[in-house]
């Protein structure tokens, strides 16, 4: 009862034009895919390395399901291709390890690479978030049990080598956002919130200048006498070494500015900052 | 023995984690032990839709790596309680799970659950295969649109290979007056590119986004059109007939005199 063209003698509407459309189209689809799949029966090959430049060097993505020997085959060829090696003579390396959980001697081989092309490794990525600061540390340190490397994460790895020699606190500046693990040796004093979903995770103390909502884990080395601070304690959970702490409901309004967690008998218990 | 149905599209927001929280609502309520696993893992959305968002402390990806029990992580719904959320991790990214692990899983869910419905991420890469690998059933969620469809059909492909599958299809956001007017694709132009079986239309429903918006269930919400064709959907699975009313309902006397 349209105004325009759409009268009953005519059949065709833009709805079975679409799926005139659609249903061709798909049909060709499909052969080629079948075709696709005769001609290469296996799954293409996965990206395994790459190099990009960043205002603060480069950065070395290596993807999360090449094989390590593929990985270390491919990193050769790309700084292979650029023929002279001063090309990256004293370049800074952040390398991007995605989710692979890369291990330490993984590493140790990566950097003897770097270091034929004159390439310092100057952080390290892991589990797409989660950033270790490698700078200045690797050149006096390797793993005390070298037999055993291969089976440390790269966290343990770092726990055990670089515990600094006295009390030493780490200020992190920016707020942490959802989905984000942070992870440390040292005590963090972290300016800002801690949101739902963000892991902030350190041998150390935790201190909280904000709202702390998500996961913080103190003392995760083993020691049960650090402690967690925040403003406003709702956390997801708490850790501290081998005790956990969920609150019921981490909503919850009613809670004391300031509050801090620490092990008391063997169990994590929460009291105001100012008694 | 329960029954492991995985929920997928291709294309992205189509409605898959809506139809997951709302079929296992609907299926809990009809008396059944549900639990929804999102494996969106990095963008999970299943436990905010639920409206349990607040109650997550360990996620699918501390069960298969052993830092929590599936007892611990599973969070039970406040007013259904036959109906359970595994939640994804946020902190990680898809290859924090293979196949393999999820299959062990779910076969562990299996004995405690009547159903285990599985909310797919977007694509047809590796967390799809992910969440595909435990599947005795398979539920296609598309919208009447060219590139829904396009995607869904792409799955539909995939899973064609895999012949061990029951592959079912649920129209979303359907809008009768469009389809009345010859706008928009009836169900079966629909089904003539996708050969599946029909087991749900699910009208267009404002109150969809609003209930997300406040943690609610729209299946739990009976006045809500979507929330009831949800029900319909879920006693299809369960292997009822029911006719699909909602395509059948003439023009109202007020749109047949404006000519709507």
């Amino acid at each position: 009862m349209g105004l325009v063209a759409e009268t009953p003698s005519d059949k065709t509407t833009p709805a079975s034009r679409a799926k005139a459309r659609l249903k061709g189209l798909l049909e060709h689809e499909r052969a080629e895919v079948a075709e696709q799949e005769r001609s290469f029966p296996f799954p293409q090959e996965r990206f395994s390395v790459s190099i990009r430049g960043k205002s603060d060097g480069l950065v070395l993505r290596i993807g999360d399901e090449a094989p390590w020997a593929v990985v270390l085959r491919d990193l050769t060829q790309q700084l292979n291709q650029v023929n002279s090696h001063a090309f990256f003579q004293g370049a800074l390396l952040h390398l991007d390890a995605g989710g692979r959980g890369i291990t330490a001697q993984e590493i140790e081989e990566l950097s003897a690479i770097l270091t034929r092309y004159g390439v310092a490794l100057a952080s390290i990525i892991d589990n797409s978030s989660l950033v270790q600061t490698y700078l200045g540390v690797r050149a006096e340190i390797a793993p005390p049990h070298p037999e055993h490397a291969q089976l440390e994460s790269l966290a343990t790895w770092r726990t055990r080598n670089v515990t600094p020699p006295g009390p030493s606190a780490v200020f992190v500046r920016q707020p942490l956002r959802a989905g984000e693990v942070f992870r440390h040796t040292e005590t963090l004093v972290i300016l800002g919130n801690v949101p739902n979903a963000a892991e902030v995770v350190t041998n150390g103390d935790i201190l909280v200048f904000g709202r702390l909502r998500g996961v913080a884990h103190a003392g995760a080395s083993g020691n049960e006498n650090a402690i967690i601070g925040a403003l406003l304690l709702t956390p997801t959970q708490l850790r501290i070494g081998h005790h956990i702490f969920a609150r019921s409901n981490s909503s919850a309004a009613a809670v004391n500015i300031g509050e801090i967690a620490r092990v008391m008998d063997g169990r994590i218990v929460i009291e105001p900052w100012l008694k | 023995m329960g029954r492991v149905i995985t929920i997928t599209s291709g294309k992205g927001g189509v409605g898959k984690t809506t139809s997951t929280a709302n079929l296992g609502t609907a299926l809990a309520t009809l008396g059944h032990r549900v639990v929804c696993v999102d494996t969106d893992i990095g963008l999970r959305n299943l436990d905010l839709i639920m409206g349990l968002e607040d109650h997550v402390v360990y996620n699918l990806v501390d069960v298969v790596e052993e830092r929590a029990s599936i007892s611990q992580a599973l969070i039970r719904h406040r007013a259904l309680p036959d109906l359970f959320l595994l939640p994804a991790s946020q902190s990680r990214d898809k290859s924090a799970i293979d196949e393999l692990q999820m299959m062990i899983l779910c076969n562990k869910l299996k004995n405690d659950f009547d159903f285990v419905l599985i909310d797919s991420p977007a694509g047809i890469e590796h967390g799809f295969r992910v969440s595909l690998a435990p599947a005795d059933q398979v539920i296609i969620i598309t919208t009447p649109e060219v590139a829904a469809l396009r995607d869904a059909d792409r799955v539909v492909g995939i899973l064609e290979k895999k012949d061990r599958f029951s592959r079912c299809l649920v129209i979303n956001r359907y809008r009768r007056k469009m389809v009345q007017q010859g706008r928009m694709m009836t169900p079966e132009e629909v089904l003539e590119i996708l050969s599946c079986q029909l087991v749900g239309i699910i009208p267009e429903d404002e109150e969809v986004i609003n209930a997300a918006y406040e943690g609610k269930l729209i299946a739990m919400n009976q006045r809500s059109e979507a929330g009831r064709e949800f029900f319909k959907t879920a006693r299809r699975l369960l292997g009822e007939e029911i006719p699909f009313s909602i395509r059948d309902e003439p023009p109202s006397l007020l749109d047949r005199l404006f000519g709507r």
